[in-house]
């Protein structure tokens, strides 16, 4: 008697990239276990297809140019609670890590792993586990020592973390803004993630507008995406 | 035609990205168009050490990889394989970072955002001998003569 096939798991994908969804897909397709069934470029779509095509696993891409990867992992929660999601991201640090797993995301890839790292988290979450670098687990099961950032006071902020905050506002990339400060490159994205987590502000747009708000960089200078 | 005659009028394409599922996603949408894509490359080291040997007609180079400036990997390029077209393929969409390619030698520059077949539009261009560059910064400075290593 033929063997019944194992139904394929019904993957959505979530990045503002064409080629990085390209490469998801193509990849996915190639595996027998998964179908894609479903893309998005930014949050609005994300929200209103996911709802439609009720996905088992979306993958989402932490730095989306409209809302931030936590935010719209919340929404996402709220939209299509059964489904897992996976944080899919260009960004290593625990800061970024942990914020999606409190944000309700089931799993963290990056982007620089090897892809078959993300089939076995699709499988992995779409078991009911978790998949996270297991380095971390300790900081992403510790209990939140403060209540959510969001609207923090900039005095908060370091005097290096305000001077690398209207750099970025200017439109500096991370090397740029090293260079400027006599810093390294990584101790420059050590201080934006940690900035980052303190406003609860993931996205160099959100981090501008904070800036300008505050009065920490002119508005006649325009700002440059970047992760 | 016979199939070597068809391979050898393909346009051939190296790609420069660090991020595995990116050049996934790049080969995959190329190889689809008939365009062949001769060797991968995730960092600089490793790229400068393979399109010497290939000697590809367009390579595709992500500006922002980790161990060299965009910049300064195009200009290594130029001095390796003059004769091989440089697109940007990047993140950032400012007219400083599309300039900055330009004079280090690009001859096209596409953002990631943009549909994967702008990509293959700028391959097109450029192995033609022409730019391809934003609307914004069509007259910005061509690179300047560099002398091979």
């Amino acid at each position: 008697m033929k063997k019944k096939s194992q139904p394929k798991i019904k993957v959505f994908l979530v990045d503002d990239h064409p080629a990085v969804r390209e490469g998801v897909r193509s990849y996915l397709t190639s595996q027998g276990s998964v179908a894609v069934v479903g893309e998005a470029s930014d949050a609005k779509e994300a929200l209103r297809k996911a709802k439609k095509l009720a996905p088992e696993v979306i993958i989402l891409d932490v730095n989306l140019p409209s809302l931030d990867g936590g935010e719209l992992a919340r929404k996402l929660r709220l939209t299509v609670p059964r489904a897992k999601i996976i944080g899919f991201s260009v960004h290593a640090s625990q800061e970024y890590v942990v914020r999606m797993a409190r944000c309700g995301a089931h799993g963290y890839v990056m982007k620089d792993a090897p892809t078959a790292k993300l089939v076995e988290a699709i499988q992995q979450v779409h078991k009911g586990g978790l998949y996270f670098p297991p380095e971390m687990s300790d900081a992403i099961l510790a209990p939140e020592t403060k209540p959510s950032a969001e609207g923090e006071d900039k005095s908060a902020l370091t005097t290096r973390e305000k001077e690398v905050l209207a750099l970025l506002a200017e439109g500096l990339a991370n090397k740029q803004v090293a260079r400027k400060l006599g810093i390294s490159v990584r101790t420059a994205e050590t201080h934006r993630e940690h900035l980052s987590h303190k406003l609860n502000i993931m996205t160099i747009a959100g981090l501008t507008k904070y800036a300008i708000q505050h009065g920490m960089t002119s508005l006649g200078l325009p700002a440059q995406p970047k992760t | 035609m016979s199939i070597k005659d068809d391979k050898r009028g393909k346009i051939r394409v190296f790609l420069i990205d660090d991020h595995p599922i990116v050049r996934d996603g790049v080969r995959a949408f190329l190889t689809s168009c008939a365009i062949d894509v001769v060797g991968e490359a995730s960092d600089a080291p490793e790229a400068l050490r393979k399109v010497k040997k290939i000697a590809p007609d367009v390579i595709v180079l992500d500006v922002n990889l980790p161990s060299m400036d965009g910049w300064e990997v195009a200009e290594r390029l130029r001095r390796l394989v003059p004769k091989s077209r440089i697109i940007a393929f990047s993140i950032h969409s400012s007219e400083e970072y599309v300039a900055r390619m330009a004079r280090s030698g690009a001859s096209g520059y596409v953002m990631k955002s943009q549909p994967t077949s702008e990509l293959l539009d700028a391959i097109r261009e450029v192995f033609k001998g022409k730019r391809y560059f934003p609307a914004c910064v069509e007259n910005v400075a061509p690179a300047r003569k560099l002398k091979p290593f």
